[in-house]
């Protein structure tokens, strides 16, 4: 009895110490958290690196400047980093649950090149995170643009892995994947048609943007509902000292933005704006052209983008954000014809543009959990107006047309995401969310009347889509572990219910990624994840068109499903970054239009004009980047094949067989450079180079004889016909062209500067297809964009 | 100074201006003219086939070009069946086809068959194609409301597929009618509808051209699979819009079983002359001819006639 209640006595003891050792181990940890910001404006920096120097243990900042790091009570030595940015570093015994927020100096010194603090970033050799780009703005901001308009989305296409689409487009094909597998996030918003002026220009002002990371693989379980990428675009908070602001007059448009506090420290506001004005140049030109006659005539086309944040600390703990951006396109026609007795009026109005507002509150609990809630609205509509009155006798409108031509897709959504760092080796996340989408494909409203020979007839009929409502919730844990200091892994999941008409699709989404650290500079990374989509954008050509239809799965089309392993090898030599990344992709339930189909002039039954199938993509790509110093810039190399096979019942394309996607291109090379050579001037430059993109070009004629066509058998005429072997067999001439930019600087004594940017956009005159058709016996190639110079003067206050 | 700025102005507007189009040499694999051979092999019909060579898309000149280069006296088609007896020559028909040569022999396809059809012309690759006579369908018309004043004609047709492999069919049912011009009834196409599952199958472009013609998705005649029904006996309702049969008259379904490239062939064929729209996505002609272009499909008829 004594020997039993003696092992029982054991058996407490060591079920108390199994219980007990975790608390005393937790009672053992205290945890480090604050914000990052940047000490000449207040704005949160992204991405900042925390390293505590005794254990080799760091992290780095969230989208809000937010970092925590949980450590062994003790002595602790903490360096505070940012690329461009004086280190920070403080050491002190940690007894307790500390909150450290640290305003970073930008270091002048370093853009000359004199010291680099590598960034502990997880983009980096030693975070988990693979096939990540972080671009610095200011670095984009130096790159050559078409027509002087700096691009973020033209500078992430000069990234390996992601490919343009035609000549001057703002498509991005990652990895193999469409242009609607990108998930472009402005403050972790959607957009749904980033572009501008048919995709010549993003929606994306790089004066209101902080940040921009790309994500083409290894997804964190965070990210979903798309298959090919992650765009996440920052907004600038603004200035919490003092009012700043530039205005900038360029070829094409001008644009200013204002930032300050509204409550010193606490409350600030940042607002960028942005206007083309082609359509004011070009009126002198429509009073010449009417200058003799009559009749009157006129139009135009330009775009607009508005951007506004506001930002208020409540406290150490509590944060909100008010994000807005609007954007719109417009292209305008108006006519007058007058004749002695009778007139008439006609309007043209195109229009399609965004709206994004979003609510963001950050707050605290404890000093281990960070919560961020967000409520967001994201619109994109596109509109068609026609308008023709007929007058007689300067009285009412004798007949009166018009037309009109609507589509619209909103989401209204929800989410909650959490960050919680339980113990040093463990970086926690969680959330949900929660979106309401709702369709509106196509909705014509015409309207009629005539009050001609004493009668009168009005009508009015509206006749398109129905609109369709679906839902979309999704929910995801991912642990970024220090399992040892040579092995981290990341791993997550992602379950989304996706609901639409009678059906609802349930997707199990696995992420993996892992880092095997070799030495300080040199790791191998390995991932796998898997995605789902359940928006499609259906679109017949290559450039991007407001007609571009957004439109749900159905129970019919399947959401789109992708799997992607990746591995690669990372080396930093100094500030110097290398990275070699292979990639294999494979996709399920994608689109593409049917043998002769096309969504122009009619957008209903899209069902019946699409097939699905399935695609894979495999790859290599090679990076080398310098994002400090007098000299930046990056060398991108991209060999790869993205293949479509169609072959299943009702759903066939080119007979079963597999064919090259239309952005299939082998090879992929971008080379970015940009120099200071002093304060008042630096020089930036960029080359691309790109096999040519696939088309489908018949290259033989063939006599089809009489006997056996469609019409039950009947002989007819021998018929020529143009033969197309397979899909997409063709390939156009290669990409090729080099841009070059100047920035002349001058500071004031006022502290007030101003650049001058002279760019100069194909240099060479490089003749890029556009498209390739044929012209009796004979090919002709357009080419839109020739040499192209560009000036731009900026003001900043 | 002035001068130099003068003379960049004008060379930069000369380069904008003269980039923007231009001709391009094809830069492609530059592929040479093939022969193209098509035959269509009907049970119970003499075999013929037509011989053409293709044209390079940039040297398309005129009908005649896709024989001018054919030798026939020293080209070569033949035709062998089942392996046996080695193959048998195929003669130049005298009949004078636009674009294409005739060739014939005294070959008559019966259901079963495996048809190799090979030929070699100077100048050329030799092509090779080869297909199997299908057997004629099995069916039969189980019901039939003729209409009345307010209903329109149903029939419901009720087929068997044996499913040792997989079949294609084309449907054809036919008014027939006194011909004003011949002793000879007419048979006249007769628009249909149906829900049935075998006719998700069919091929977009046979619905585009027929809607385009008719102004709606009603069928004339149409190609379906048996991929959904294999091996089933399987009743399909056809319903005949605005068609009300009355004593004495007569109608006619014929349903044939058809080769997969002639389905194929058929369906890429008909979407092709509906491609009315330069946006709209190329289309592929189907071709089963190693070495060169064309078709050699088979076919085998069944057919039902009823008189009210």
């Amino acid at each position: 009895m004594k020997g039993r209640l003696k092992d029982i006595g054991i058996a407490a003891l060591t079920a108390a110490i199994l219980f007990l050792a975790p608390a005393v181990a937790s009672a053992q940890r205290v945890t480090v958290s604050g914000y990052m910001t940047d000490a000449s404006s207040g704005e949160s920096l992204i991405s900042a690196a925390l390293l505590e120097q005794l254990s080799g243990k760091g992290t780095v900042t969230n989208n809000y400047g937010f970092y925590t790091l949980t450590l062994n009570k003790g002595e602790v030595s903490l360096e505070y980093s940012y690329t461009g940015f004086e280190p920070f570093r403080t050491g002190f015994s940690l007894e307790r649950d500390t909150v450290i927020n640290i305003a970073l100096k930008p270091a002048p010194e370093m853009l000359s090149g004199a010291s680099v603090t590598a960034s502990r970033s997880e983009t980096g050799v030693r975070g988990t995170q693979m096939s990540t780009v972080e671009i610095p703005v200011r670095q984009i901001l130096r790159v050559p643009a078409l027509a002087g308009e700096v691009d973020v989305i033209k500078a992430i296409q000069l990234l390996p892995g992601v490919q343009s689409g035609t000549e001057g487009s703002a498509g991005l094909y990652v990895r193999g994947g469409g242009p609607d597998e990108n998930l472009l996030l402005l403050d972790g918003v959607p957009i749904y048609n980033v572009n501008h002026m048919m995709g010549f220009f993003s929606v994306f002002n790089a004066d209101a943007i902080k940040n921009v990371t790309l994500y083409k693989g290894s997804f964190p379980a965070r990210f979903g509902s798309r298959l090919s990428s992650i765009v996440d675009v920052r907004m600038k908070d603004g200035n919490d000292q003092e009012f700043h602001g530039s205005a900038s007059v360029g070829l094409l448009s001008a644009k200013f933005n204002l930032e300050g506090p509204i409550v010193k420290g606490r409350t600030t506001f940042n607002v960028s704006a942005r206007r083309t004005y082609y359509d004011i140049l070009a009126q002198p030109v429509f009073m010449y052209i009417n200058r003799d006659s009559q009749d009157r005539g006129m139009g135009g086309y330009y775009f607009y983008d508005i951007n506004a944040k506001l930002t208020h600390r409540f406290s150490n703990r509590d944060k909100l954000y008010v994000s807005y951006y609007m954007g719109d396109d417009q292209v305008y026609a108006r006519v007058k014809m007058n004749a002695e007795r009778e007139k008439d009026n006609m309007k043209l109005g195109w229009y399609w543009g965004n709206i994004v507002g979003s609510v963001r509150w950050n707050h605290l609990f404890g000093s281990r959990l960070f919560v961020n809630t967000t409520l967001n609205y994201t619109q994109y509509r596109h509109k068609l107006d026609a308008d023709v009155k007929h007058y007689e006798l300067q009285n009412d409108p004798a007949s009166a047309f018009s037309l009109g031509y609507n589509s619209l897709i909103n989401d209204i959504s929800a989410s909650s995401d959490f960050e919680f760092n339980p113990s040093p080796r463990h970086d926690v996340r969680f959330g949900a969310t929660f979106i309401r989408h709702t369709f509106k494909p196509s909705v014509n409203t015409v309207h009629y009347e005539d009050r001609t020979g004493g009668m009168e007839m009005v009508q009015d009929t509206t006749f398109g889509d129905r609109n369709l409502y679906t839902a979309e919730g999704a929910a995801y844990v991912e642990d970024n572990w220090t399992a040892f200091e040579w092995l981290k892994i990341n791993g997550g999941l992602r379950i989304s219910l996706y609901s639409t008409g009678k059906s609802n699709y349930f997707s199990l989404e696995p992420r993996l990624g892992l880092r095997l650290l070799f030495s300080e500079h040199f790791s191998m990374k390995a991932s796998y994840s898997e995605m789902s989509q359940s928006v499609h954008m259906l679109s017949n050509s290559n450039i991007s068109m407001p007609t571009d239809l957004w439109v749900p799965s159905t129970d019919r089309i399947r959401p789109m499903r992708a799997r992607q392993a990746a591995a690669g090898l990372f080396y930093e030599l100094g500030p110097v970054d290398f990275s070699l990344e292979g990639y294999w992709k494979g996709m399920d339930n994608l689109l593409e239009y049917r043998d002769g189909a096309t969504f122009l002039g009619s957008s209903s039954g899209w069902e019946d004009k699409v097939a699905s199938g399935r695609g894979w993509a495999y790859g290599i790509e090679f990076l080398v980047q310098k994002k400090s110093g007098r000299f930046t810039g990056w060398v991108g190399y991209t060999w790869s094949r993205t293949m479509r096979l169609f072959d299943r019942e009702g759903n066939v394309i080119n007979f079963g067989r597999p064919f090259p996607a239309k952005y299939d291109r082998r090879h992929d090379l971008s080379i970015v450079a940009s120099y200071e050579f002093s304060k008042k001037f630096d020089l930036s430059a960029t080359f691309v180079y790109g096999t040519g993109l696939c088309g489908s070009l018949a290259l033989q004629t063939i006599s089809v004889p009489p006997g056996y066509n469609f019409d039950a058998g009947s002989f007819t005429n021998p018929y020529p016909v143009d033969y197309l072997e397979s899909r997409n067999n063709y390939r156009l001439p290669s990409y090729q062209r080099l841009d070059i930019g100047f920035n002349f600087h001058r500071e004031f004594r006022s502290g007030r500067h101003r650049t001058i940017n002279l760019s100069v956009y194909n240099v060479y005159n490089r003749n890029n297809p556009f498209l390739v058709y044929r012209v009796g016996s004979s090919l002709k190639q357009l080419s839109i964009f020739p040499i192209m110079p560009s000036l731009s003067y900026t003001f900043y206050f | 100074m002035k001068k130099i700025i003068n003379v960049l102005a004008f060379l930069i507007a000369v380069l904008i201006a003269a980039s923007c189009e231009k001709y391009i040499e094809f830069s492609g694999e530059e592929s040479e003219p093939r022969l193209t051979v098509s035959a269509l092999a009907k049970a119970g019909e003499p075999f013929r086939a037509y011989v053409s060579s293709s044209l390079f898309f940039l040297d398309s000149d005129g009908i005649e070009a896709f024989v001018k280069d054919l030798d026939v006296s020293r080209g070569v088609v033949q035709v062998t069946v089942n392996g046996e007896s080695g193959p048998v020559a195929m003669r130049c028909m005298p009949e004078k086809v636009d674009g294409a040569l005739l060739y014939g022999c005294d070959y008559v396809p019966r259901p079963g068959d495996r048809i190799v059809l090979e030929a070699e012309f100077p100048g050329f690759d030799p092509v090779r194609a080869e297909t199997r006579v299908p057997y004629p369908p099995r069916f039969e018309i189980t019901s039939l409301k003729p209409g009345g004043a307010d209903e329109d004609m149903e029939m419901t047709i009720r087929l068997s597929d044996d499913g040792s492999y997989e079949k294609y069919y084309f449907l054809a049912p036919k008014r027939v009618m006194p011909s004003p011009w011949t002793e000879e009834p007419a048979e006249v196409f007769c628009r249909f509808n149906s829900d049935d599952i075998v006719f998700r199958n069919v091929a977009m472009g046979v619905f585009e051209i027929y809607g385009f013609l008719f102004g709606d998705d009603d069928l004339v005649s149409c190609y379906f699979s048996d991929r959904l029904i294999r091996g089933q006996e399987h009743s399909m309702k056809l319903v005949f819009p605005g068609v009300r049969l009355a004593e004495g008259d007569r109608f006619s379904v014929e349903l044939r079983t058809v080769t997969e490239s002639l389905y194929w062939f058929d369906t890429s064929f008909a979407q092709m002359r509906s491609d009315f729209n330069i946006f709209a996505e190329g289309v592929t002609l189907y071709s089963n001819v190693t070495g060169g272009y064309g078709v050699l499909c088979a076919s085998a008829s069944a057919r039902i006639d009823v008189e009210l």
